[in-house]
């Protein structure tokens, strides 16, 4: 029996600990005047959030010549139109390689144990270090993008070269 | 003889002991002026009483809630009404905002009774007629509004209770 | 017909294998953070550049005569690949009488030159034209020529 009774006690104290919104009661007061003589309702809606964001899954570097040989392109991160998040916040998007080492990222081809091929990202001129910001979206009726510029130089040794970077998106 | 003498000194004891009557109350005698008395006959029941509820919250997706007053007894020639008397905007307007209240954007809301759009006036209780009396309000968003952010849009309604000559 | 055939299967074939770029797409419904890969890639053609020694004029009674040097002026090689050049001596040819010869060997410091492997830009082996004297004093006279044919091959082998 006691041990019932603790459970139900346990049981009524987690209820009466649950969050209860309570109405206003006006009544009258000793002169019947209502007290309180005005009562406060909170009127809300909840807007759910959307947005679409794009990133392409692969990027070739193709052969610029010039004074020097170069191997470049760019990628584009876009967000549809119409991205509504809460106010105040923005999606970031960073870019990350298990690659990056003292200022560069790079590529590794099959069969060359130690050389490596660095290359460079920037957005709009301004080098990316690793985990840096390469975009933010806001709310916004228009489709909005960002594009990213890789580049590396002509390589020692011929070959197909690769590296994985991870993009992480965020709502903050 | 004594048997008589008892008797009426008994009578004469019994009417020498009749109630006295005080000051409020009318003696008439065969020497009153007037043969009539009056008595006012009262009743009183206490302070008006009412009590009015008015809801916590409402989200507005045309959602429904009430306003009820019960055990109204007021003066007579007195009704209870309840109206809206400000909001949370500057201009008491019936919008919510973004983040909830504090954020740029607004969205404007009607608020029903059936097919009736309120502005104002939500409820009067005449108890004449009745003690008690309820309406059911519904918050609807506004036609032709997009919001701006997600989130929570938020503000208040407040709810005036008073008790007035008809 | 047939050339008319293998151009339209080539066109077919080029058409097929156009690139399908693919996106990854993140909403609002994906965890917030979510992460996505890309892979970043370029492909480098070997390339390679060898020079060899030009026609070389040989002086009566000389026993050895620069012939210049097979050099790798410029590569851009596979990992682990390499441009291996062959040649091999003979001998010179009488042009008025091609039983007539003067034997030479091909020496690279001072050994025969069979094969080398080059790796990097710049490698170079120079070349002899070593013959001996005896060779020189049972030649008949007149003008002699030999053609020496330099093989170059790239291989990891």
């Amino acid at each position: 029996m006691k041990k019932i009774i603790s459970i139900m006690a346990a049981c009524a104290l987690a209820l009466s600990m649950s969050v209860t919104a309570f109405a206003t009661e006006v009544k009258p007061d000793a002169n019947g005047d209502p007290d309180p003589d005005s009562g406060n309702t909170a009127v809300s809606l909840n807007v759910d959030s959307g947005y679409i964001i794009t990133i392409p899954e692969t990027v070739e570097l193709e052969e610029q010549s010039g004074a020097k040989t170069t191997y470049e392109n760019d990628l584009t991160v876009s967000a549809d139109a119409g991205v509504r998040i809460n106010e105040g916040k923005s999606i970031v998007v960073s870019m990350a390689s298990s690659s990056y080492d003292s200022g560069s990222f790079y590529m590794t081809a099959a069969g060359a144990d130690q050389y490596k091929l660095a290359y460079e990202v920037t957005v709009d001129n301004s080098t990316i270090a690793n985990n840096g910001t390469v975009a933010t979206f806001v709310t916004s009726d228009a489709a909005q993008t960002s594009t990213l510029h890789f580049a590396a130089d002509d390589p020692t040794y011929a070959g197909s070269y690769s590296d994985t970077v991870t993009f992480t998106i965020a709502v903050q | 003889m004594k048997k008589l003498i008892s008797i009426l000194c008994a009578a004469v004891l019994a009417l020498s002991m009749s109630v006295t009557a005080f000051a409020a109350d009318t003696t008439i005698d065969q020497d009153s002026a007037s043969k009539d008395g009056t008595m006012t006959v009262t009743y009183s029941n206490g302070d008006p009483t009412y009590t009015v509820t008015i809801p916590e919250s409402v989200t507005v997706d045309g959602s429904s809630v009430k306003v009820t007053a019960e055990d109204v007894v007021l003066a007579e020639g007195n009704e209870l009404n309840v109206t809206i008397t400000a909001t949370s905007e500057q201009d008491n307007s019936f919008k919510v905002r973004s983040n909830s209240g504090t954020g740029d954007d607004t969205l404007s809301y009607s608020v029903n009774s059936g097919s009736y759009i309120l502005n104002s006036e939500v409820l009067t209780v005449d108890p004449a007629s009745s003690s008690e009396g309820e309406v059911e309000l519904s918050y609807t968003l506004d036609d032709g509004q997009t919001p701006k952010f997600s989130g929570t849009y938020s503000g208040t309604m407040t709810f005036t209770v008073s008790v007035d000559a008809k | 017909m047939k050339k008319f055939i293998s151009i339209a299967t080539a066109l077919v074939m080029a058409l097929s294998l156009s690139v399908t770029a693919f996106a990854a797409e993140v909403d609002q419904d994906d965890p917030n953070p979510t992460d996505t890969n890309t892979v970043i890639t370029t492909s480098i053609d070997p390339t390679y550049l060898v020079s060899i020694p030009a026609d070389t004029n040989i002086t009566f009674n000389q026993t050895s005569t620069d012939f210049g040097k097979i050099e790798l002026v410029s590569a851009q090689l596979d990992p682990g690949y390499y441009v291996q050049v062959s040649a091999a001596a003979g001998e010179l040819k009488n042009l008025a009488n091609e039983t007539q010869t003067i034997p030479y060997a091909l020496n690279a410091d001072g050994n025969a030159f069979t094969s080398e492997k080059y790796y990097t830009d710049g490698a170079n082996t120079p070349l002899t034209i070593d013959i001996t004297q005896e060779a020189w004093n049972e030649a008949y006279a007149g003008s002699y020529q030999e053609t020496i044919t330099f093989t170059v091959a790239y291989t990891n082998a």
